[in-house]
């Protein structure tokens, strides 16, 4: 692009817990198979192709960028999650911090204009390490992002709803994580696109679905 | 697939009005016409090149107006009349108003306005949610104003289309009776005094529509909620040149449709741009409701531009303190008066992620 040129962009996350109860209860089949479902349903949207940007990280033991920010027409193939160790939630907010700050600072040296980022944080347990200290190291930088937490398969909702800052929604049936994490991630397609075109209205600029098919949405109380 | 009936706008045509074609950037039109005729006034071709309008033809061009690309071509822009992508879609209750424009003279001003309906309003089919509305009158001592505003629409408000347009509409009718009776202790002054009440009135007229009037929203307005209409406000008060040929034009300005004075080919805002340290963010103060507004004032010189524009265009003109590769062009392109036909294909620039509504209203004074 043009350097100096104004352009807007949107930056989403996408945040899997990918530890080994995920596969056990089905999260992480449901979880590759709906990804290249979102790739096609966001790569159909000429708004969302130019203006929005996106990025997976998968945590476990530790945490891996297994996609790097990018269009969303530049993804050959959505790459997959892989069962692993425990939940190592800090490792997560670690990693964001560090590409969110790498990302936005990239953004903006080129001349974009960029939005307050949104993360989309999926776990189906509870963190096995100390993990508030690299929380809060993320949430209390200048580009600390927006976070949306979903919850399936038992996962802790009053965590979780510490962790998020928009909203948090969380499985009401342990017994199918699966199908909870197929509904998670169309969400979070239709959520990328209504943001995206409507990004001049409101001061979150992220549009979220009142409810989600099988999930109850936890309010926020620390806010 | 059936034959369209627009003819294609070659790269040949595109290079001769200095546009770019897929292939590669602009060259500069080698085109002498496309400054003001000798004197003032427009250029020899008003309406545009006649080379451009309509005939029978077959194409499978984008039903977009052939415009400049800046950066990557828009993935919207893209698309042919027929694709079985649908993306450009016609608004179920009509007046989409994909262009709305006006052009024309008024003492030593010259004025072009331009709104177009943005690739997400197309993509939705949903209408154009800016508006603009000009209008004149004379006082008692003989000089003149031009009064200009500029409304858009808040994207989340779902009857902003029609709170733009009355708006627009509203506050020149409140401007023009500031003009007419009050005593004249300066415009600024009198402005920043009656604020309130000219907001209020404003508000009330927008409010106080008739359910299912033309473009009315259908529940009675008892019933209604003035976030479902609301909108932003930019407006200028420029005098004719009598008796001196500079004028101090005033603006008022309630939310974030940006405006900027043209000078010698480059653009300065009006108002100082958001903070570009941290992120960005769109959130705007509305007119409905508002109990005062930015007043501000700024010198014109022969030969000087005045632009209003909604964010859809004035946000892409400037970054931080520094006006963009488009912001360059488009006050070097404007610096004069220009066609009606180029003053829209010059609006409807394409530039990745510039998909909302767009208004341009420009004044340019006689040099």
């Amino acid at each position: 692009m043009n350097e100096n040129s104004s352009q807007e962009v949107l930056l989403f996350y996408i945040v899997c817990d990918e530890s080994g109860s995920m596969g056990q209860n089905g999260g992480i089949e449901a979880i590759n198979e709906a990804l290249p479902e979102l790739h096609a349903t966001l790569a159909s949207d000429p708004l969302v192709v130019d203006k929005c940007r996106l990025s997976i990280i998968a945590f476990s033991d530790g945490a891996e960028m297994i996609l790097p920010m990018c269009k969303v027409t530049d993804i050959p193939d959505m790459p997959g999650v892989q069962e692993a160790g425990v939940t190592n939630y800090g490792a997560a907010f670690t990693l964001l911090g560090q590409a969110i700050q790498t990302d936005v600072d990239g953004l903006k040296s080129q001349g974009y204009r960029v939005y307050r980022a949104c993360v989309f944080f999926m776990s189906d347990g509870e963190p096995t390490d100390h993990w508030e200290d690299a929380y809060n190291d993320l949430i209390n930088h200048p580009y600390r992002p927006h976070i949306v937490a979903f919850g399936v398969d038992g996962a802790d909702a009053d965590i979780l709803a510490k962790i998020a800052t928009l909203r948090c929604y969380v499985g009401r049936d342990r017994a199918s994580a699966g199908r909870a994490l197929a509904n998670v991630m169309s969400s979070i397609g239709n959520t990328i696109i209504t943001s995206t075109s409507n990004a001049h209205s409101g001061p979150a600029n992220i549009d979220l679905p009142a409810a989600i098919d099988g999930f109850d949405t936890v309010p926020l109380d620390h806010l | 697939m059936a034959s369209t009936r627009f003819r294609s706008i070659t790269s040949d045509h595109m290079a001769w009005f200095g546009k770019q074609s897929k292939d590669g950037p602009a060259q500069s039109a080698p085109r002498s016409d496309r400054s003001s005729a000798p004197g003032f006034g427009f250029s020899d071709e008003p309406f545009g090149d006649p080379d451009l309008l309509l005939e029978n033809n077959q194409s499978n061009e984008p039903a977009a107006l052939a415009a400049r690309v800046y950066g990557e071509k828009t993935t919207f822009g893209s698309v042919p009349w027929w694709s079985e992508k649908d993306w450009w879609k016609l608004a179920p209750e009509g007046e989409a108003n994909d262009v709305r424009c006006q052009v024309g003279t008024y003492a030593d001003l010259a004025v072009a306005a331009v709104s177009l309906r943005g690739n997400k309003h197309r993509l939705q089919g949903a209408v154009n949610d800016d508006s603009f509305a000009i209008a004149h009158t004379t006082g008692d001592d003989g000089r003149g104003y031009l009064l200009v505003a500029v409304s858009d629409g808040m994207g989340s408000a779902k009857h902003s289309s029609f709170g733009a347009r009355l708006a627009a509409q509203n506050a020149l009718r409140v401007l023009l009776k500031l003009l007419a009776d009050l005593p004249g202790n300066g415009l600024m002054a009198d402005l920043t005094e009656h604020q309130a009440d000219l907001l209020s009135w404003i508000t009330r007229k927008v409010l106080g529509y008739r359910a299912n009037e033309f473009g009315a929203p259908t529940v009675d307005a008892n019933e209604f909620d003035s976030a479902d209409a609301q909108c932003t406000l930019t407006f200028a008060i420029v005098p004719t040149g009598e008796p001196t040929r500079s004028r101090e034009a005033v603006i008022g300005i309630v939310g974030d449709s940006p405006a900027f004075l043209v000078q010698n080919g480059r653009l300065i805002p009006i108002e100082p741009a958001k903070d570009l340290e941290g992120l960005w963010s769109s959130s705007s103060d509305g007119l409905l409701g508002a109990t005062s507004m930015v007043i501000t004032s700024v010198e014109l010189e022969p030969g000087d531009g005045l632009l209003l524009t909604s964010d859809g265009i004035g946000n892409f003109l400037t970054h931080g303190d520094q006006e963009t590769v488009l912001g360059l062009d488009i006050a070097s392109k404007w610096k004069r008066p220009v066609g009606m036909l180029d003053f829209i294909r010059d609006a409807s620039f394409e530039l990745q992620s510039a998909d909302d509504d767009r208004t341009a209203v420009m004044i340019w004074i006689d040099e």
